[in-house]
């Protein structure tokens, strides 16, 4: 046995978040943990990436007793941590952030930079890529990014790989590309523990599976045969009758129209309506441009040609600030770098952006603040011990459910979802989708970009389909199929 | 909304709320046990003179620091203060002496002049994406020695003799610059606290671009927190004129802007924006000036006293970054 975990047990605060855990890996498997947020799969790798240490229990390694107080101690130990949001030096270049801290020495002095880059590329082409190792980081789509992060830990000779959904923010054809990588390492002797929230992925790579709910170990069997709705099961504990809510047919008068918008370089001639009530979906690979218009829409970014009508009246945002002015509202993909203030209370971080109702003469009207926060936690059901609590300590999927929160309390007519679901666990997810259908029914337009088809499919009244900066293709939701969406996404003629 | 607090009550949450309140009280706390400390330790200390002592010298860099503050939530820096005080110092004597203003007049047009200064710099700032650094080590450079070729490098002496009655005289056995301070402090706390001002600059300090994505008006603030600035240095150039009915213009203000990132930092507050309070920067201004008077207490060379500054600074920041 590679790694043997016995009784693990840790608690914030008094609040017990793993209670006895056993888990344990062997050489060459791939072994999943599943399990809603919340569930005390990010605490386990923790205690294994030596970020935190456990309270109580054992961890044993090749049959050995170890601690592993520090992130380097778990680096000696060849333990290699890939998380969902890369920790990479954004103004590094790619070589030099693979080889941080562990650079080749020239006369053991002066840093090796050919040989650095000489090993990057060597790397990077093992993997199937064909960066310029001199790139910086910064310049790389997320999804890059995290084979940068892959390619560091593949150089460090780790035995044992942690991925914290590395998935979750790539397309199908880098999951096939790293889903090849990973039987490499599994004929190499790696063991690797696979966290995902994608049940799909169960059956194609991993050998085993252990399902946590709310910090307790529930079980562990051989991924072959354990089909989608037993696991489903496991995970929350009862069975999920719906998934997602009806698809809204009946749509209202026309809220939002687009004209021949634009912006170099990004996405061209994207022509749209969207009604009151209505679910329109982007689908597109990496870099298709949903993304870039998105940030357009809600003034993020100026655009080079076209126009926006917003209820019939021209309109253009020369700032975010303005956008919301006017009722709309963005969830961006990066909730932490982009939409929450963590060390502020979840009330504050629900209304940051209905202030503007929320004054009297520039002082805040508290009571109102709190009763609106109140009204919001309720409604979405976000679980906390107090809405004075600080954001951080929540899990993933509530975060995401303040971040939808705060455009309830701003009373947005628009919401613009740019992968609204990305990395939090199934519960949440229906969840979530629950409350679109609610919001759609009020009469609210969404717009929502995925790279999940599932999701879209599932939800969407129209989905279109980007494809280098164009729409390729309008797909009613009653003719939606992945296999459609995918071939007008990847530039076929359908 | 008062039951669901209630059901909330729970024992281990009030060992959360506990350590919160220690953790917002520390600096109190700390200054508290310097100032026990001292008061043991020297007769003179703990006497109404030297109370009174302590905080006519920390009115000047407090007034200072309560502008600067702002600056420091958003992350970012104001190292024109001292400059600022000087050129606000030498707007208040010259109209004086050359234009024959009132003094209040004159007062006002020193303050104001500290308001344009860091509104230019705010503007500077948030529309030329200068980081705030450069752009008040410029305005640092600038003022002094606009101040200077006026002043040829000496001094400019008031004429009006009831002036100084301002800096010096006390009402009710207390300072007369004390008033003000507290006005200052008072408000600039119900800023921070109660208004939309105050939430967003927390909000921008912690997180620029989600800030600007949930619509908070970054440029302005931005502007807002430099001119709030540039206004306290001016309200301090007009503390130290009123003192001596004169400016210096080559040692007025110098090395204040030091001074006051120390107290600042000494005060909780976070250097990369988000986190402090006006309580722990009046306390940091306090701690400071409580020990290098208890050093003059003590006899310790003037000359000695930037090194306990200096290492005060750093056990502080050590600290953070260990925490961090």
């Amino acid at each position: 046995m590679l790694l043997q975990l016995n009784n693990l047990t840790k608690s914030y605060f008094g609040v017990t978040v793993l209670d006895h855990v056993n888990f344990d890996l062997k050489q060459g498997e791939v072994h999943a943990i599943l399990g809603q947020n919340g569930a005390g799969k990010s605490t386990l790798v923790k205690l294994i990436s030596g970020v935190e240490e456990p309270d109580n229990g054992e961890i044993y390694l090749d049959g050995n007793l170890v601690r592993i107080p520090s992130t380097l101690e778990a680096q000696r130990l060849g333990i290699s941590t890939i998380y969902q949001e890369t920790a990479l030096v954004p103004d590094m270049t790619i070589a030099e952030n693979i080889f941080l801290g562990r650079e080749p020495k020239l006369f053991g002095l002066f840093t090796h930079y050919s040989k650095m880059k000489r090993e990057a590329k060597k790397i990077l082409k093992q993997l199937g890529y064909s960066f310029h190792p001199t790139t910086p980081v910064r310049d790389l789509s997320i999804s890059e990014q995290q084979t940068v992060a892959i390619a560091k830990a593949i150089s460090r000779q780790c035995r044992i790989m942690i991925m914290d959904e590395p998935t979750a923010s790539l397309t199908e054809q880098e999951c096939d590309r790293l889903f090849r990588m990973i039987e490499t390492f599994k004929s190499e002797g790696v063991g690797i523990i696979y966290i995902t929230h994608r049940l799909k992925e169960v059956q194609g790579i991993c050998d085993r599976v252990t399902i946590l709910r709310d910090g307790q170990h529930v079980i562990t069997r051989e991924a072959k045969g354990f089909n989608d709705k037993e696991i489903i099961t496991y995970i929350v504990g009862k069975e999920l009758s719906h998934y997602f809510p009806p698809v809204p047919i009946e749509v209202g008068e026309e809220l939002m129209r687009v004209v021949g918008l634009g912006k170099r370089n990004q996405f061209t001639d994207i022509d749209f309506t969207l009604h009151e009530g209505e679910i329109l979906g982007f689908a597109g690979l990496a870099d298709s441009g949903g993304s870039e218009l998105a940030n357009a829409l809600f003034g993020r970014v100026r655009t080079d040609e076209g126009s926006i009508y917003w209820r019939n009246e021209k309109v253009e945002f020369r700032s975010p600030r303005e956008a919301i002015h006017h009722r709309f509202g963005l969830v961006d993909r990066d909730r932490a770098k982009a939409g929450m203030f963590s060390d502020m209370p979840v009330s504050r971080n629900l209304t940051i952006s209905g202030l503007r109702r929320l004054n009297k003469w520039q002082f805040i009207n508290e009571q109102k603040e709190q009763s609106k926060a109140l009204d919001a936690v309720l409604q979405l059901d976000i679980k906390m011990i107090d809405p004075e609590q600080e954001i951080k300590f929540l899990s993933g999927g509530n975060q995401q459910k303040v971040m939808f929160g705060r455009w309830l309390v701003a009373d947005s007519d628009l919401y613009i979802l740019n992968e609204p679901t990305c990395g939090i666990d199934i519960g949440a997810k229906s969840e979530l989708y629950v409350v679109i259908h609610e919001l759609v029914q009020e009469g609210k337009g969404m717009i929502v970009i995925s790279s999940d088809l599932s999701e879209l499919i599932g939800l969407c009244t129209r989905i279109l389909v980007m494809h280098e900066g164009r729409i390729v293709d309008q797909i009613l939701h009653e003719f939606a199929t992945e296999e459609r969406i995918l071939s007008a996404a990847s530039g076929l003629q359908s | 909304m008062l039951i669901n607090k209630r059901r909330m009550q729970l024992t281990h949450l009030e060992r959360i709320h506990a350590i919160k309140w220690l953790a917002n009280y520390k600096s109190l706390a700390s200054m508290l046990i310097i100032f026990v400390i001292a008061s043991m330790t020297s007769h003179y200390f703990f006497t109404w003179e030297n109370m009174v002592n302590i905080v006519r010298q920390a009115s000047m860099i407090g007034i200072i620091a309560l502008g600067v503050h702002f600056v420091v939530l958003l992350g970012m820096f104001d190292l024109s203060v001292g400059s600022v005080l000087v050129i606000s110092g030498t707007v208040i004597m010259a109209s004086q002496n050359v234009f024959g203003t009132d003094i209040f007049l004159s007062m006002i047009l020193g303050v104001v002049t500290g308001c344009i200064i860091g509104f230019l710099n705010g503007f500077i700032i948030a529309y030329g994406r200068v980081p705030s650094f450069i752009t008040t080590i410029a305005a640092m450079f600038i003022f002094r020695s606009l101040a200077l070729w006026y002043g040829s490098g000496g001094a400019l002496n008031g004429n009006h003799i009831r002036y100084t009655e301002l800096g010096h005289g006390s009402t009710w056995g207390i300072p007369n610059l004390v008033f003000p301070l507290i006005v200052v402090a008072v408000s600039a706390h119900i800023i921070l606290t109660k208004t939309l001002l105050g939430r967003y600059i927390y909000a921008l300090g912690q997180n620029p671009m989600a800030a600007s994505l949930s619509g908070a008006p970054t440029r302005w603030i931005v502007i807002t927190a430099f001119a709030i600035s540039g206004t306290a240095a001016g309200m301090g150039a007009v503390f130290e004129t009123s003192r001596l009915n004169s400016i210096s213009t080559s040692t007025s203000g110098i090395f204040y802007e030091l001074d006051v990132m120390s107290a600042i930092v000494i005060g909780g507050s976070n250097l990369k924006g988000g986190k402090g309070s006006i309580l722990g920067t009046v306390c940091g201004v306090l701690m400071l000036t409580m020990i290098s008077n208890y050093m003059n207490l003590q006899n310790v060379s003037p000359y000695l006293q930037g090194i306990l500054k200096g290492i005060l600074v750093l056990v502080i920041l050590y600290r953070k970054s260990r925490k961090g």
